[in-house]
């Protein structure tokens, strides 16, 4: 492939050697890719722009034997309003590291790309709790993760969600099996939890509705607590991941 | 089966646990030092062990020091009202190589950076809070690197210092001397814009 070209928006820079940084970049065009950028951190480099942490670049590459090299770079959009806020800081870096870490190198996910552009965009205004679980809950069926809301996973049984429902009282989801159960099915299933159908009529929504809408609804503070514990478990169990952000947010929430 | 002798793996094995060295490398240097002169080898593992047993943090900077306090905190000609904050022990290094510094120097050891799980109670900002809680300190210098995570740590630093009563001022960006303005990136560019002084 020798010379090609990406748009990207850098996940993480690593300081390495002298004065080069490695980027874990998601690609557009490529997928997940590790990179080398050299001399980016001398003060007279012409690329160190182009390859600030987040920001959305374009890019020409050189195919190495394991890290491509950058050679050309020019900026979108930098999301430089990211440094001004650690609560947006730690989302975006939150929904950086979720990708880096859900994804395979060379393997294309073009609507992953969108989702986490999408994400970076309304981080200028959302608030950072609300796009960080829309994220979360959007990124589970493009990684094929999708949580069942609508009807049982063990039955299939119907149960009516939103405004018609009659069930008033909680209902039954279970981690394992990524899904609502009905009431008759949970005997039979190993670690089920109850969900509030506030949680859930939230979850179905940020599961339909475009990032940047889905961010204007208003959630309670325990509701947003309910659905961010539900989903870290999800993320843990079928993601096998457990961000380094989340201890993060914890040490942050505990110090201010 | 065993490559090396015992105790020459070990050595290999220890040299590679250091930064950029792989392998192949590691294999060379314990090689020259078994050919190397005793005294040589002698004098490195005897400067390790040194540096390791007579160097800690500064109780004051937390920079590293063989004395406490260290002997830029312990320097009376300094100006200790005036306190610039780096991320490196390095930094403190380049920062006193302009010369132009007079004050004296709070070492975090790192900036916050979510995606690497460092958070505010991994670096030494509550050592700092103390110092300026201390009294007698006019200004705190931010003299964090200009990335993502420097700025990030910088407002932190500013949001829990200013109620302090203490004036905090950060380092200023913009072009790089002998730069080009052609090459310039936009982010770069506008900040210099943002920070022009009349001459």
């Amino acid at each position: 492939m020798g010379i090609y070209k990406a748009e990207a928006v850098v996940l993480r820079s690593r300081v390495y050697g002298e004065a080069d940084r490695i980027l874990s970049l998601f690609t557009k065009e490529w997928g997940k890719i590790a990179a080398i950028a050299k001399g980016v951190r001398k003060p007279t480099s012409r690329l160190r722009g182009a390859v600030q942490l987040f920001s959305h670049t374009h890019l020409v590459l050189y195919k190495g034997k394991n890290l491509d090299t950058v050679t050309q770079g020019e900026t979108d959009e930098d999301f430089s309003f990211l440094q001004d806020d650690l609560d947006r800081l730690a989302t975006a870096s939150y929904c950086a590291e979720l990708v880096e870490r859900l994804t395979l190198e060379n393997q294309p996910i073009p609507k992953l790309f969108r989702l986490l552009l999408a994400a970076l965009r309304t981080l200028r205004w959302g608030d950072p709790v609300l796009v960080a679980r829309v994220f979360e809950m959007q990124l589970l069926p493009i990684l094929g993760y999708r949580p069942r809301l609508d009807d049982c996973v063990v039955c299939g049984r119907k149960r009516i969600l939103g405004p018609d429902s009659q069930e008033t009282g909680p209902s039954w989801f279970s981690i394992e099996k990524g899904g609502v159960i009905c009431p008759d099915c949970v005997p039979g299933t190993h670690g089920a939890r109850t969900v509030s159908p506030a949680a859930l009529g939230a979850m179905a929504y940020f599961l339909r509705t475009p990032l940047d809408r889905a961010v204007r609804v208003k959630l309670t503070g325990g509701c947003n607590a309910e659905i961010a514990s539900l989903l870290r478990s999800f993320l843990a169990y079928h993601g096998e991941v457990k961000p380094r952000t989340w201890e993060f947010f914890d040490d942050l929430h505990n110090t201010t | 089966m065993q490559l090396y002798p015992e105790p020459l793996a070990f050595l290999i094995e220890a040299l590679r646990k250091l930064p950029g060295i792989g392998p192949k490398t590691a294999q060379r240097l314990a090689l020259y030092l078994l050919h190397a002169p005793v005294d040589e080898a002698e004098a490195l593992a005897r400067a390790i062990l040194e540096a390791r047993e007579k160097l800690f943090f500064c109780s004051i900077c937390g920079n590293f020091t063989d004395v406490d306090p260290c002997r830029l905190c312990g320097d009376e000609s300094r100006d200790h009202s005036l306190i610039c904050v780096v991320e490196w022990p390095r930094d403190v290094v380049a920062m006193e190589r302009t010369r132009e510094f007079k004050g004296v120097y709070h070492v975090l050891h790192g900036a916050l950076s979510p995606i690497d799980g460092i958070g505010p109670d991994d670096l030494k900002i509550s050592e700092l809070l103390k110092r300026v809680q201390g009294g007698n300190v006019r200004e705190v210098v931010l003299a964090l690197n200009p990335n993502v995570e420097g700025e990030a740590t910088s407002l932190y630093l500013a949001r829990l210092l200013k109620p302090l009563g203490v004036k905090v001022t950060r380092i200023a960006h913009g072009l790089p001397v002998g730069g080009d303005l052609e090459f310039a990136d936009t982010a770069t560019l506008s900040r210099s814009f943002l920070g022009r002084h009349e001459i």
